[in-house]
């Protein structure tokens, strides 16, 4: 470790002026050939990756588990959106849209400090269920306040959000969350989530370790709300419900609980999955990769079989076989019924992926670890000898 | 007068509440779990109650507005427990019954999934529109003084609820399988080396908590005649805050604690707040946990190292 100096900092500064730099550049030159689709799907993934890494401080890391985080997402939204509007139309666009986001987030960040006080008694599944009441009652809250829109939604934001602004702050989001994670601060929070009696034994102020958790992990959900409402421009009470929450659990869980990467690539996963979805070659494109995945995941467990011969490779085949049957049963039978119902399809998704994987592989895609392209690069050196 | 109206009317809310709890605090006390999908099981009675409806032509008859038979009405609350109970074992076997000794929180989660796919699995099987339901019972007023009335629904549906919770405590409390249910629910290991087959047990409480969570949604859609698949998820909320309000676990506690949530909610609304109904129930289970975490019958426990 190397002392941190003026110097540190300066290098520091310049990195990430040199990152911002970059994406401007991305902006101006890169994203007009690219169609105005394509661009919605980026923001909208940026988004979801700052909510998914914020939540994953929370849920991954500390261990607690919270179901509210739409709720933050909508303190945030909110606020910034009034500030913009109402109180800074006068300043420059770009300052106007940092202080909106600046002031949405602290507005999130105390509502996440009042959540996380009563989480100092609770376990999980009580948090949850407490955290899930949290966001219910922000949201009637919402609902109420006429100076907001009340129930029909906060029209005529301001459009701030563009590519740099949203990937800028997602490069933000996942630094400091990976800062916060690899510091003493990060070790004490995993004390937490593996035992919390041992960790207060050992000296960890439990409580300060938690609120901080939420209250921190709250602001980076304000951002994200944000950014969504002055992209959309519109925030509407009924965007920031228990099911947007659940969106980002199924985020997290899917990627690993604990796992920084983990989180914004499901993230990332599973907005494309979803934009792939919509219409009828993605449909068959994304039915023959759950097939080949099908084939994939079977093919360990009858290796050695494969080699006897016929009986082995029929058994090899049964995972696939059953995938392709229902695939084909549902294109014939229910085609017109599952396009009727695409906006259910989209939860029905969502509870599959928890339900299977809890079952089968509880851990999720990554774990606790990490992925990253130089151990890569190193294992599959390794592998060549 | 209007406080006696809005004491029946919060007596007929509240044991709805009462059934619908009974289920969480009873699979509560089993399997330390919380069972999300139990506000989605009351969805599913209310359902299958409609479907029997219309299969023994109860739903045609009263929308002609002939009385519907006793008997069909029976056997639809028949009908609705029993494929309601079927569900919940199914649900126990596939989906919780793998993950027994499985950390919580990955219990937690399934739960949450179960929960959603019968949300939205409901919606492409049922329509996510809202659907009548045929009035069972004969729309009559059993008592009428000025602006006071009590239905014949609201009777028979504080009725019938009290009927199947005492039912119910003396099928925990004088039979053999409520024996093996609290041995069960004391300790887990202890009772299974007692030679109690303890996932026989686990099912058989699913079933009956679903049961009551389908009768709950039959004579709730008698009362309130329009169903539709997302039912179950604020009444299911409300009905668990009441289970921790009476003290989770228990089975008289479900009770005080779901009677307690109905005459809550219609102070709620009769105060002109009907708004704040969720944001009112969810600040009453902060409270509680805040302030007394064992609820209202409950014993605080220990936590042991």
């Amino acid at each position: 470790m190397q002392p941190v100096t003026l110097k540190t900092w300066i290098s520091r500064f310049g990195a990430g002026l040199a990152v911002v730099a970059a994406l401007w550049a991305l902006q101006l030159y890169a994203l007009p050939s690219l169609n105005d689709y394509y661009q919605i799907v980026l923001i909208n993934a940026g988004i979801a990756v700052i909510l998914a890494v914020s939540l994953n401080l929370i849920n991954g890391i500390t261990g607690q588990f919270s179901l509210g985080h739409a709720g933050f997402m909508a303190i945030g939204a909110y606020v910034s959106a009034y500030f913009t509007k109402e109180i800074g139309t006068q300043i420059l666009d770009p300052i106007n849209f940092a202080l909106g986001i600046t002031v949405g987030a602290l507005a999130a960040g105390v509502a996440g400090l009042l959540v996380g006080l009563p989480s100092l008694r609770l376990r999980g599944d009580y948090l949850a269920i407490v955290t899930l009441g949290f966001n219910q009652i922000i949201v009637s809250i919402i609902r109420n306040l006429e100076i907001v829109g009340g129930a029909s939604g906060y029209t005529d934001i301001p459009r701030f959000t563009s590519f740099a602004w949203t990937f800028a702050l997602v490069f933000g989001c996942i630094l400091t969350v990976r800062n916060i994670a690899v510091s003493s601060l990060g070790r004490s929070m995993r004390a937490v989530r593996d035992d919390e009696i041992a960790a207060e034994a050992a000296g960890i102020n439990t409580t300060q370790i938690k609120v901080l958790a939420f209250a921190f992990s709250a602001m980076w959900a304000g951002v994200a709300g944000a950014l969504q409402a002055h992209f959309i421009q519109v925030a509407n009470p009924s965007d920031f419900t228990f099911l947007r929450s659940v969106e980002v659990v199924v985020s997290v869980v899917l990627g690993g609980l604990g796992s920084i990467t983990g989180s914004a690539l499901a993230a990332v996963g599973l907005r494309v999955l979803e934009e792939v979805l919509r219409d009828v070659p993605g449909v068959i494109w994304t039915s023959l990769g759950l097939i080949a995945l099908a084939t994939y995941w079977s093919y360990p467990r009858h290796r050695a079989a494969i080699a006897r011969g016929f009986a082995g490779v029929a058994g090899w085949l049964i995972g696939p076989v059953v995938a392709l049957i229902v695939v084909a049963a549902a294109y014939f039978f229910a085609y017109d019924f599952l396009a009727q119902s695409k906006g259910a399809l989209r939860y029905l998704l969502y509870a599959l992926i928890l339900i299977v994987l809890m079952l089968l592989r509880p851990q999720g895609l990554l774990g606790r670890g990490e992925w990253s392209l130089r151990r890569r690069v190193q294992v599959t050196a390794d592998e060549r000898g | 007068m209007e406080f006696l109206q809005q004491f029946a009317n919060a007596l007929t809310q509240g044991s709805i509440y009462a059934l619908i709890a009974l289920g969480y605090t009873m699979v509560y006390g089993v399997l330390r779990l919380i069972n999300f999908a139990h506000g989605d099981i009351y969805m599913l009675g209310a359902f299958i109650g409609l479907f029997t409806a219309k299969l023994t032509g109860a739903f045609a008859a009263s929308q002609n507005s002939v009385a519907v038979s006793p008997f069909a009405t029976i056997l639809i609350f028949i009908a609705a427990m029993l494929g309601s109970a079927l569900v919940g074992m199914l649900i126990e076997r596939f989906a919780y019954r793998p993950l027994r000794g499985a950390p919580r929180l990955t219990v937690l989660i399934t739960a949450i999934g179960v929960s959603m796919l019968l949300e939205y699995g409901g919606q492409m099987a049922f329509s996510p529109d809202p659907q009548g339901f045929p009035a069972l019972i004969p729309e009559r007023n059993m008592v009428e003084s000025g602006s006071f009335s009590l239905s014949l629904v609201q009777f028979v549906i504080v009725g019938a609820a009290f009927a199947l919770m005492i039912g119910l405590q003396m099928l925990v409390n004088k039979t053999k399988v409520g024996r093996a249910m609290r041995a069960v629910s004391l300790d887990r290991a202890a009772a299974s080396l007692m030679g109690i087959d303890t996932n026989r047990i686990i099912a058989f409480t699913f079933a009956l908590g679903s049961a009551l969570a389908a009768a709950a949604g039959v004579l709730n859609s008698i009362y309130q005649p329009s169903i539709d698949p997302l039912m179950g998820v604020n009444v299911g909320l409300r009905a668990f805050v009441a289970a921790v309000l009476g003290g989770i676990g228990n089975i008289p506690g479900a009770v005080v604690g779901g009677l307690l949530m109905g005459f809550a909610e219609t102070a709620t609304v009769a105060a002109g707040l009907s708004q704040y109904r969720d944001a009112v129930a969810f600040g009453i289970l902060i409270l509680v946990l805040i302030v007394r975490p064992a609820g209202i019958l409950g014993r605080s426990v220990a936590e042991k190292v």
